[in-house]
This record gives C-alpha cells, structure tokens and sequence, in this order.
C-alpha cells in the first residue's frame, strides 16, 4: 500500500466522570494505525463501542484525538482546517433524519454550499444543482422538497448529493444503509459504488454488516475495543480469517447458506466495557486460543500481506 | 405436530376513517407446538401490527376489525380474551428489552415478582427460583447478578432478562419483535442459540419478526412473507430459500448482500410499498413487479397451493422473471 491518507497511533479517549485530576476516561481508540491507498474503499467493522464511529469523526475533523496523527499526503488534518481542506474530506452520516435540515429544501441546503466554497460561478448555480440530483439518481423537482417530504432513502441520497457537491477526494461513510430496508439498501450501495468507480474518490466505509462490507471494500480493518486486530484485502480477511476474533465474527453472521458446524468458533461472553483497564490482548477474555503471554503482553499488528494482532494467529506468526 | 396457536381471517382496520382502511389483512396464521415461525417485510407490511393484534395492544386509533384468535389448552381450542393470553400464555419480546424492564427493580426482584405472582410461593423460594430461572437463560453469575439494576446490564444480558421474564410466566409462545437488531453480531448469535435450545427443551413455539432475510433462515422452521399487510409467500423456511416463487421473494433475495459472494450485482427495487389509504383492488406489489399485467391490476391473488409445499399469492407464481 502507498500511504496517501495516513492514521498513525491515533487514540481518542472522553472524560467521563471522576475528578479534573483523576478522571474516568473512555478510551475509544487505542493507538491506531492504517494507510489508505488512493482511489480504494476502505471498510471498517466491529462491533458497537469499538470505536469505528469515533475513527470517522477524526477523520472528518469533528472530535479532536487525544494522541496520534492524520494526514493526507503528508500534510497533517487536524481539528482546524482550512475550507480547501474540509473540501477534500466529506461524511455522510447514519441517519439522514437527523442530519438534513428538515426547514430548508434540498435546493437551498445545495446552493448555500456552492456560494459558500465558490465551487462553481453564481450564474451556474442552479445547473449544477441539477447535475447533483442527476449524479444521485433523483428527479430535479425534489429540489424544492424538504426532507420530511422525502422517504428514508431519497434522504440519504440527498445526503450523498450534499457531500458530493463540495466535490471531495475522500467520503466517509458512517453506516450510510444502517437505517434503511434491504430493498433501498441495494439502491444505495449502488450509488455509491458507482459514484467511487466513476469519480474516483476514496471512500472510508463504517459498518457492521460483514455481508455490505464484503461486497463494497477493498480493503478492510476489524476492531476490537478501540484497537485494530486485523486488517488486509477484504477477500483475504474474509475468505481466511487468521484472528480469532474475525472468525468469531464470520461464525455469528446469519447466512442464507448455512455453514457446516465446526467451521467457524462462536464467542461466549460480550465485548468488555470500553472504560476498562486492559492489560495484555483485549480480546483475551472471550478468546478460546489465549494463553498466558496474551495477559502481560499486547500484541502488535504483523504479517505480511494480511497484518493481525495476535500471539496465536491461524496460520502461524509467519503467514 | 400439535397445534398452539390459530389465527384466521385477522384484519387490522384504522378505527376512526370514513371508508374502511385496512393496514393489515385479513390473513391466517397458525403456530404448532416446538415451531418457529417467521415473519418477514420491510418496515411498514404490517409484521409488527400482527404481533400486536395477537396480545390486544395495538397502537391507539387501530383496532382489530375482524378475525378470530384460538389457543389450545388442555387439548381443546378455546378462544380466549387477550387480557388472560398477555404474560401468561403468551410473552412478548421486543426490540428494546430496556423499555421492557422497570428501572426502579433490580431484575432478581422483577422476575421474582413474577414468581410469586404466578405461583403463590414466598418471596424467599421466589428468590431462589430467579436465580435458576437467570441460570436457565446463561446468565453469567446469577447469584450476583440478581442483584444489579437493570441500567448496568448490557444489551444482551437485558434481552435475556426479558427472556427468563416470560419464561416465569410460564408462557408457551413467545412473540418475538425484532429481539435482536439493537444487539451486536456476536450477541445475536448467543441471543439466537438461546431461543433455540428453549424451543428444542421446552417446546416452545415462537413467532420471530425479522426484516433480516439470512436470520430468519437460520431461526424458523416455517416463515410468512409480508408485503403491504398481506402475506404474499407462506411455506417451509427452506424450500422458500430454494425456490421462492413469488416475485416479491426473489426480489427481496436479490437485494440483499451476501456474505459469500464479493461480485454480482445487487439488485434494488424500484419504488415504494403503496400506503394504507392507497391499497388497490388488485395485487399491490404490481406497481413495482416486473411480471405485472392487466390481471393483476384487476383482482387480488390469494394464497394458494403449490406443488413444492408452499402457498403462494400471485398470478404468475414460479416464472421466471
């Protein structure tokens, strides 16, 4: 992988109570570090309170890290960016109920957008405005609609559109379907499929359906408790789990073609809360291969092709 | 098998319209003893209406226009007032097991209460027998976890609090609405096997809604396919999944991503299930049916046998599209 977008031992961590001088911290991320090559999608999965959530908010400058950098080719984005560089990275959340402005119609919420970046000229405006709602496959007369008007999807369409128009390199995408029925969940998926293909943006894909991450990424990262433990080519991670957890979550996902028993090991206990010390691998407790090296020690992601946090990963240490 | 549950003719009206508006039905169900059935739609075809109609609790201004409700009990159908079915025969588990729990109890003295309410023992044995109850559902240290409020368990814990709740009641069917899309992947699958081994141990029959295509094949036994209020496909979970023969089936099916394959192409439907008020006198997935024509505008199909099995509401049953 080339670095273009670069994460480097980023951590995240709230105050959630205590005292100023002692206070309880939730520690979202945990030193965590990926590249993102240039025109690729990149997944991100895990289970809630991972983290992958918090990871996209960094990313798109809306929580400040605690620790760690990002960067876009060599140039570090922090929580103050310029406008030219909040151009470049756009997000588009999970529920477009709650992040569209129900007051004002799709056209004004655009427009505002184009005047402010000075992407186009005024006069053009309204035709670029049009080309928008064409790109996101909606009709021009939804313009003047306001988004309590629009179904669930056409929202999260019109979302899209908003981020598109500010005409970014990098699209992050926290949960873009989550809300949505499996019917309108294709429509979208296809979208932005297309959209990445054909305007070759990079696109940053948040979820916690495997079976959507499958089929839009080409890379992906599984997280654990704030922490990365595997991370490859989407068709390696999920074809040849070598983390136990990984292939814990390949065992859980409901399947239209039942596996055969034994394939995959399933997970006893639940994720432990996010506010807990952790000495050692985070994973130790619900992991059926832990010994006693996973207590003192935590593992750092290695390998080749195919990088994974475990002292006992399938495959050997080597693969 | 032994029939548990049956339902014919249930229809959903909207109490105060001036022409009769219908959101559900009229369909039939029926529920044997050790089954799952499964419901699924896209939200807004009613499933959850359906469950709601079963315990009498529909949202205000729905009321359940026609359609009647018979259990077995001791060998005999009867037709019992929903007030006796709710938290005896029949439990309910939700999508948001926190609103199902009373903050203000810790959850050995919720399901004690229940205990005692249902067999009369004191509250010393109603403690004891929480605890088992706790342990029957895998609670994790149950001793101590009789103790916590409901505020520090985790999603999944408090699920199978709700779970062991209605298993104190003695309930036979246990009405599932969506018990597990607020729950991570990995509890799912716990939540999953939970319910499973207490169909197998204690011949429930369990009535799991689901808008999860791949869930619903790894839970139910037998499952209803809803569209717009009406079931549209009914049959064996698994010739369904082999060979679904109505076009509304294979389109959900086309839809959706899955986890084994990485090409293909997804396949959306176009347009949107038609409101309450708009329900046409013909089949009303024909606006968004490829197989469409003047037949199906004209007159509604009904279920109707097929040879693999199933039932199947559609003119054009089995051709490909």
């Amino acid at each position: 992988m080339n670095a273009w977008l670069k994460v480097e031992n980023l951590s995240v961590d709230f105050p959630v109570g205590g005292t100023r001088r002692a206070p309880v911290l939730l520690r979202a991320l945990r030193s965590v570090s990926l590249e993102v090559p240039k025109g690729t999608v990149f997944g991100v999965v895990g289970e809630s309170g991972c983290g992958k959530s918090t990871l996209a908010r960094v990313l798109s400058g809306l929580t400040a890290p605690t620790g760690g950098e990002v960067s876009l080719e060599g140039v570090p984005l922090g929580m103050h960016r310029s406008s030219i560089q909040r151009r470049r990275v756009q997000m588009v959340f999970q529920d477009p109920g709650s992040s569209l402005n129900p007051a004002m119609t799709v056209r004004t919420m655009l427009s505002q957008l184009l005047r402010f970046h000075q992407i186009v000229p005024k006069d053009r405006i309204e035709d670029r405005c049009r080309e928008l709602m064409t790109q996101v496959n909606m009709p021009t007369d939804a313009l003047d609609r306001k988004p309590g008007n629009l179904s669930g999807g056409q929202r999260q369409r019109i979302a899209i559109a908003r981020a598109l128009a500010l005409e970014p390199e990098i699209l992050i995408a926290d949960e873009p379907t989550a809300a949505l029925d499996v019917s309108v969940q294709a429509s979208v998926l296809n979208l932005l499929q297309g959209l990445i293909r054909d305007l070759g943006m990079t696109m940053i894909f948040i979820s916690h359906d495997m079976a959507v991450v499958r089929r839009i990424c080409d890379h992906v990262a599984v997280m654990y408790l704030g922490r990365i433990v595997e991370i490859g080519k989407t068709e390696h991670v999920f074809t040849d789990p070598r983390h136990p957890y990984t292939n814990a979550l390949m065992a859980a996902v409901p399947r239209l073609n039942p596996v055969p028993a034994g394939e995959y090991q399933m997970l006893k206990a639940e994720q432990p809360s996010p506010l807990a010390n952790i000495s050692g691998c985070a994973f130790r407790g619900r992991c059926p291969k832990a010994g006693s090296i996973c207590a003192t020690q935590n593992p750092d992601l290695a390998g080749k092709n195919q990088l994974v946090a475990c002292h006992f990963p399938k495959g050997g240490t080597d693969a | 098998m032994s029939g548990l549950l049956d339902i014919t003719n249930l229809r959903i009206d909207l109490g105060q319209a001036r022409t009769p508006v219908s959101p559900v039905g009229p369909l039939d169900l029926t529920l044997d003893v050790g089954e799952c059935l499964g419901i699924v739609g896209e939200s807004g075809s009613g499933k959850s209406l359906t469950l709601k109609a079963i315990l009498d609790v529909l949202p205000e201004g729905l009321v359940r226009g026609a359609g009647t409700l018979r259990v077995m009990e001791q060998g005999k159908w009867v037709e019992p007032a929903a007030k006796d079915l709710r938290g005896r025969k029949i439990g309910l588990i939700s999508q948001e097991p926190g609103a199902a729990l009373d903050p203000l109890m810790r959850v050995g003295d919720l399901i004690g209460e229940i205990v005692r309410l249902h067999s009369g023992c004191s509250r010393a044995e109603s403690k004891t027998r929480a605890i088992d109850l706790l342990r029957q559902v895998g609670v994790p240290d149950p001793e101590k976890r009789a103790t916590f409020w409901p505020h520090e368990l985790s999603g999944g814990l408090k699920q199978r609090i709700v779970i062991s709740m209605a298993l104190a009641c003695k309930s036979e069917i246990l009405l599932c609405d969506e018990p597990t899309t607020a729950l991570d992947v990995t509890i799912q699958a716990q939540i999953v096997d939970l319910l499973r081994d207490l169909q197998k141990q204690h011949g429930l029959g369990i009535i799991f809604v689901t808008h999860d295509l791949a869930l619903i094949r790894q839970i139910a036994d037998r499952i209803c396919i809803m569209y717009a209020g009406l079931i549209v496909e009914t049959g064996p979970s698994a010739e369904i999944f082999k060979a679904p023969q109505h076009p509304y089936t294979r389109a959900l099916l086309a839809a959706l991503p899955d986890i084994e394959a990485s090409s293909g192409n997804l396949q959306p439907i176009e347009g949107t299930p038609p409101n309450p008020t708009d329900f046409s006198v013909g089949c009303r997935f024909a606006a968004r049916c490829a197989l469409a024509t003047e037949a199906c505008r004209a007159a509604r199909p009904l279920l109707e046998k097929t040879e693999r099995g199933t039932m199947v509401a559609c003119f054009h049953a089995g051709v490909a599209p």
